[in-house]
């Protein structure tokens, strides 16, 4: 295992993890708010690549278009936001139509209906764009960045600063603005946040709105960094990110960016492990040490084997509060 | 209650009726043929195709083929005294793509009518498997142009082919060969893409990928098998199930390793699609080629990498007809007769399929071998087809496919293997054009 091998993995890791950060927050948001596993969230992501195809393509961005300079950060630009934008409001209709009239109903009533959300929305991507893959243009230019001895692609540090730029933007957003206390207040208790002035309904909506919008963000990212997508996608990739925010400790915002970035660091760094059926695989009093295949194809089972691990020691993920019993 | 028993009636006697039309119909074409005892100077020659809804791009060619070589023998009269009737059947059911239930339903009615001498089809595995059971016990001669599962006429190890895929107590009940097929099978796939990357690209160090799939893992386990007799280094050999979303982390480690070329065994929705991407993303890997099997070779896999990237290439078991010069004056011909838009690589398949067979009544009719009376005649019918069976059997014959001829298994020893690489086609768009042919000794 070479260094410089260990440092490109890490930056390979470090964009999967940002990707998964950013679909994870919307996950923690919705349920630090009203305790709700938006099982929609990962097909609003899926959504997410879906507009910023249709937006590259309304600006006249095909698969083989490479466009330069300013037109590119533009083109950039205005796909992300619009994907943002449409996620964003595709969020807050969601939950007036899906979660808010089901509020004060038993708890299983608005997770089977975020289910069928889900399903709703992964038919609605089949319908609109078919069964099987779609390629995502891709615009930005393949630069290879040679930092010393390890060459990185420029897609991978895109993404890094993008996912954590929105990251912090959000962390700032919530500490330090007015809107950012009163969600923080609704988060705590409900009830007393709405004695207090705050106006819960809307602060839910702005929640949805941040939550979703995010997942539209992602959604662009992820085109750039892996070029295509599919209508299922956001089933297997918020499967990952809801165990992201579970890991952080569901509810808590850095520990969703943790949590996410520690999960594709561990799915990188998985393929580390040998294989056990090469012939050149390392051994021990004569052993095979390794797993089959090599680590690569078990990164689900080695994430789970650790997520459970946190949990049984943490059971409120790495950074979650042990949540005060609510009367 | 009271309309459900009116149901029950319609059917039981709707039935029967349908069948009595169906059976009408059938011996139409022949009554009034058939006046002396020597036997019906008409014989049919039968498809099952899928030739409609969704499958109509597959199977209509093919049809199409089969129907110019009947045309041509009666024009010809390749057959002395004997006038071929074209019978063609669709397995199309009601999901509007090919159904194997609806295949049996054919081949049972074609089994019933003893002036049918022989079917060329079916196109799908899937349909075979149905289908060869029924033809094998009447027995009625099959030959596909398309069929490339090995386990329809092997139950060898090397092939993949034991235990729950060992399907030839099912297929071939007589025990004896009934179906025949001029498709190479599969299992010749992944050693026909070893001999091309290392021999004729030169390419020494690969690194191989599977889907962990039966397709996938079968052909990778022979690629490598293959590449490493003739001398290659294979680096590596991942299995990533079909879910695996990120493949950048493994193929920065196989960078890393510096391989001259990836081998992908599994579909394009299975991993092929996401680790041609992927690979642009890791720089040593962006301009590499990528290897694979039929799994690859599809029109999404196409639209959605493009041209971007290194080559990539597939191994396809048919022969191509559709380019080469000596398909030209089958191309003429068909062209002249159903236009060349309709062509595709299967309409020269279906016409050696069904030059064979015609081929082989001559020579049972030769041989002393009487056709029956009439449809009805089941008893010289099945005297006949047997005598069909066995020349197809021993046929040697040379069509625009090649040379064909059939190993004790029913397979045709005409084994060739066609490469296919990913570039612009004459329109710009990208496409797979056809490279080269393998012959797998």
């Amino acid at each position: 295992m070479s260094v410089q091998l260990l440092f490109q993995i890490l930056v390979v890791g470090l964009a999967t993890g940002a990707i998964y950060a950013l679909i994870a927050l919307g996950y923690t948001m919705v349920y630090g708010i009203i305790e709700l596993i938006n099982f929609a969230h990962g097909d609003i992501f899926m959504i997410g690549t879906l507009v910023s195809i249709a937006i590259l393509g309304l600006l006249g961005i095909s698969r083989d278009s490479h466009p330069t300079g300013l037109t590119l950060v533009s083109v950039m630009l205005i796909a992300c936001l619009g994907s943002i934008l449409v996620c964003a409001v595709l969020g807050v209709v969601i939950e007036r139509v899906a979660y808010r009239p089901l509020r004060n109903s038993p708890r299983l009533a608005p997770l089977i209906s975020a289910i069928g959300v889900s399903l709703i929305l992964e038919d609605l991507g089949k319908l609109w764009k078919g069964v099987s893959y779609i390629s995502f243009p891709q615009i930005f230019p393949q630069i290879t960045l040679n930092v010393g001895l390890v060459t990185i692609s420029g897609v991978n540090i895109l993404v890094i600063v993008v996912s954590f730029s929105l990251m912090i933007a959000l962390q700032l957003m919530v500490s330090r603005t007015s809107t950012g206390r009163a969600m923080r207040a609704v988060a705590q208790d409900r009830e007393a946040a709405a004695l207090m002035g705050v106006n819960v309904d809307r602060i839910i909506a702005i929640t949805f709105f941040i939550g979703a919008g995010l997942a539209g963000a992602a959604g662009f990212i992820y085109g750039l960094q892996y070029g295509s997508t599919i209508f299922y996608i956001g089933f297997q990739i918020g499967l990952i990110a809801f165990t992201a925010a579970v890991f952080g400790g569901i509810g808590n915002l850095v520990g969703a960016m943790l949590g996410g970035v520690l999960i594709g660091l561990i799915e990188a760094l998985a393929s580390f492990i040998p294989d056990a059926y090469a012939s050149d695989a390392p051994t021990l009093f004569g052993l095979p040490l390794g797993l089959p295949h090599g680590g690569a194809a078990w990164h689900e089972a080695i994430i789970f084997a650790i997520l459970i691990l946190i949990l049984v020691f943490r059971p409120s993920g790495l950074l979650g509060q042990q949540a005060p019993e609510k009367v | 209650m009271k309309r459900s028993w009116s149901r029950i009636l319609a059917l039981t006697m709707g039935i029967p009726l349908l069948l009595a039309m169906l059976v009408a119909c059938g011996s139409g074409t022949t009554t009034g043929t058939t006046t002396t005892t020597t036997g019906s100077t008409t014989i049919k020659i039968a498809t099952d195709l899928p030739v409609s809804g969704k499958d109509t791009s597959s199977g209509k060619p093919a049809e199409n083929g089969a129907h110019l070589a009947v045309d041509q023998a009666n024009k010809n009269h390749t057959i002395p005294n004997i006038t071929l009737v074209f019978d063609p059947k669709d397995d199309v059911g009601p999901a509007g793509i090919h159904d194997p239930a609806v295949g049996a339903a054919n081949v049972t009615s074609l089994v019933g009518d003893a002036l049918v001498a022989g079917i060329v089809g079916p196109f799908n595995s899937s349909v075979a498997k149905a289908e060869m059971p029924i033809t094998n016990q009447a027995p009625l001669a099959q030959i596909s142009p398309a069929n490339t599962n090995q386990c329809l006429t092997k139950n060898t190890a090397e092939a993949g082919c034991t235990g729950a895929n060992n399907l030839i107590p099912t297929l071939r009940p007589t025990g004896k060969v009934s179906y025949f097929r001029i498709a190479t099978t599969d299992d010749h796939q992944g050693p026909a893409g070893a001999d091309y990357m290392y021999k004729t690209l030169n390419l020494k160090k690969v690194y191989v990928i599977d889907d962990a799939e039966t397709y996938g893992i079968g052909i990778s386990n022979a690629f490598v098998k293959e590449f490493t007799a003739d001398g290659g280094t294979v680096l590596g050999h991942s299995s990533e199930p079909g879910s695996t979303t990120s493949y950048t982390a493994l193929l920065t480690q196989i960078a890393s390793k510096s391989p001259e070329a990836i081998y992908f065994g599994g579909l394009d929705s299975t991993g092929g699609i996401l680790v041609r991407q992927q690979m642009q993303q890791v720089p040593a890997l962006r301009n590499l080629p990528l290897g694979g099997g039929d799994g690859l070779v599809s029109n999404t896999f196409a639209s959605t990498i493009g041209l971007n990237g290194g080559s990539t290439f597939g191994t396809v078991a048919v022969v191509d007809t559709t380019t080469s010069t000596s398909a030209k004056t089958f191309r003429d011909q068909y062209g002249a007769v159903y236009g060349a838009a309709n062509l595709s690589v299967y309409s020269a398949s279906a016409y050696d399929c069904a030059n064979i067979i015609i081929q082989a009544i001559k020579t049972a009719l030769a041989n002393g071998a009487h056709t029956p009376q009439n449809s009805n005649d089941a008893a010289g019918g099945k005297a006949f087809r047997q005598a069909v069976i066995s020349a197809i059997q021993s046929i040697s014959f040379d069509g625009v496919t090649g040379h064909q001829a059939f190993d004790a298994n029913g397979d045709t020893t005409n084994k060739v293997i066609s490469i296919y690489q990913l570039a612009a086609n004459a329109t710009g768009k990208p496409d797979w054009i056809y490279k080269t042919a393998v012959t797998v000794s």
